[in-house]
């Protein structure tokens, strides 16, 4: 039998290198928030950067090519940034406020 | 590929409606893959019958002794044969996300190519259990998924009688009302108990969850065996200018009865400027010229509504740590049960305190492997041997905030009262 491949262990992944540029820059500097509209969050971090979060509900089970969908969808309007919520919402993470209204649209 | 699709008029109806299903998904991976074809035939079946047709079965990976869910399909004929030969087996990875469950697409898209080529194509973000779930895989193939995802730098979570994988609110990244950094403590402590995970051990499950506030936005209170939990000691910090920005908006009715009427504890009055109260306990912001919130914080039970409604205006203090909670669970042998608090704050600032938080974490795991019945979560052992005996065994002291609702509990006992008194002043003292 051929020799098998131990497991890395590295446990829980660092999220740091995953975080959108802006959240990464404002680590545990954060303001306050608002709610613009329904399912848009608006942060802003005590230095004026702020952060608007789109938030859409997906089917929590998802075929790949729904998830490259969403990607696609990152990748355009959200600065290539998602994170998915607890009750498996996906939220689009954006810095420019101009973007959020195509994003949703899309 | 090309399989005849089974006829599915339940699974059908469920994509009727204004969300997104997932048996449009199934439908789209069924046009490629004949295993799905055959999944969404017993996912039918189960439907029509409503009856469960999946069972469990050993399968892992090398190295580990858990983290994978085996599915066998029981729907078999006569000659136990699988009525639905190409979904026999379909089996669950378990995948630990990154802290928060942030992402970027390239990651997204790499998870994507590896359940293609080795999965059924179907992946849940996320399941309860904080896993990045990959539904699908034969026996076969699990190994070599494994691999491919371990070496992007992603590890198995905990399945069995283990220690689970966490989850952990966005916190620091995305909210000014994180009170420690929440991923941090996920990773120092999960980190710490890899084996536990990887190899169940343990008389049961054990779950860790990690809230930045008392929001609890991870629920760990009613489903981790031991909730860490944002919380400050200090004032309230209130800001001016954002409070008279809420004020001009929303006006003087949603005040009174959306923020002073709702404190539990009316521990917020609305006060003329030259009337409010001065103090070590008491904050106060203004809110036009003439008019100011008062707030005692000595009665405040972080219950978080006025600093969710009032944000940036009300926020929580600067001397910031955790709360730490144990014994919550969904029912089993006793009903459900809430958390109890074992540590009522615990400094989250320095290395030195997540250090603290690891080794309390460590005692409460070793207490619950050496004390716990098969089969029982802390909670139960708790309710069994007794919380006094349990704070014992992990060497806290009993405090009296670990009364629950202590300003409506009638249960006093005063005997031994002054002795009781000398002790907490001692301690007060000593600490002081």
């Amino acid at each position: 039998m051929a020799q098998m491949r131990t497991p890395i262990e590295s446990g829980v992944p660092d999220n740091k290198t995953y975080l959108h540029p802006t959240l990464l820059k404002n680590y545990g500097n954060w303001k306050y928030h608002d709610r613009p509209r329904p399912g848009v969050l608006h942060h802003v971090a005590h230095n004026g950067d702020e952060v608007w979060s789109v938030r859409a509900g997906t089917q929590r089970q998802m075929d790949v090519h729904t998830i490259r969908k969403l990607c696609d969808i990152a990748d355009t309007y959200a600065e290539g940034h998602v994170r998915f919520t607890i009750r498996s919402n996906i939220e689009f993470m954006v810095s420019d406020p101009n973007k959020v209204a195509p994003l949703i649209s899309a | 590929m090309a399989k005849k699709m089974h006829a599915t008029p339940m699974l059908d109806e469920l994509e009727s409606g204004p969300w997104p299903s997932f048996v449009t998904g199934l439908k789209r991976l069924a046009s490629e893959k004949d295993y799905m074809v055959d999944v969404m035939g017993q996912l039918e079946t189960s439907y029509r019958t409503r009856k469960g047709y999946w069972k469990g079965g050993t399968v892992g990976v090398f190295g580990y002794g858990g983290g994978v869910i085996p599915r066998f399909t029981e729907l078999k004929d006569a000659d136990g044969k699988p009525q639905f030969p190409d979904a026999a087996e379909f089996h669950t990875l378990r995948i630990m996300p990154p802290a928060g469950m942030h992402y970027d697409t390239d990651i997204l898209r790499k998870f994507c190519d590896i359940w293609e080529k080795h999965g059924s194509g179907l992946i849940a973000f996320h399941g309860q259990s904080g896993d990045i779930m990959f539904q699908g895989a034969t026996t076969a193939k699990v190994q070599d998924a494994f691999d491919e995802l371990n070496e992007l730098g992603f590890d198995l979570g905990g399945a069995g009688p283990a220690v689970r994988t966490a989850m952990s609110c966005v916190g620091a990244a995305r909210c000014e009302q994180s009170c420690y950094d929440e991923a941090k403590a996920h990773r120092q402590v999960i980190n710490t108990f890899l084996d536990d995970i990887h190899r169940p051990a343990l008389p049961y499950k054990f779950k860790f969850k990690f809230s930045g506030c008392s929001n609890d936005c991870m629920n760990s209170i009613q489903r981790s065996d031991m909730a860490v939990i944002g919380t400050w000691r200090d004032n309230m910090r209130t800001d001016e200018t954002l409070a008279r920005k809420w004020f001009d908006k929303h006006g003087m009715n949603e005040l009174v009865n959306d923020v002073i009427n709702r404190c539990p504890t009316k521990t917020i009055q609305l006060k003329e400027v030259k009337d409010v109260s001065q103090g070590p306990k008491i904050s106060s912001v203004k809110i036009n010229d003439t008019q100011c919130l008062e707030i005692d914080n000595g009665n405040c039970v972080r219950c978080m509504h006025c600093i969710n409604v009032m944000t940036g205006a009300l926020a929580h203090g600067t001397d910031t740590g955790a709360t730490i909670l144990v014994g919550g669970k969904r029912t089993l042998k006793i009903g459900d049960l809430m958390g109890t608090v074992v540590v009522p704050f615990m400094s989250l600032k320095t290395e030195e305190d997540y250090k603290g938080l690891v080794k309390l974490a460590q005692k409460i795991i070793d207490f619950f492997a050496e004390n716990a019945l098969e089969h029982e979560r802390t909670g139960e052992m708790i309710e069994r041997i007794g919380l006094v005996n349990f704070l014992e065994g992990i060497e806290l002291e009993v405090d009296p905030n670990m009364v629950s609702t202590p300003r409506t509990n009638p249960y006093v006992r005063t005997d031994g009262w002054d002795d009781e008194v000398a002790k907490i002043n001692a301690r007060k003292q000593a600490v002081a």
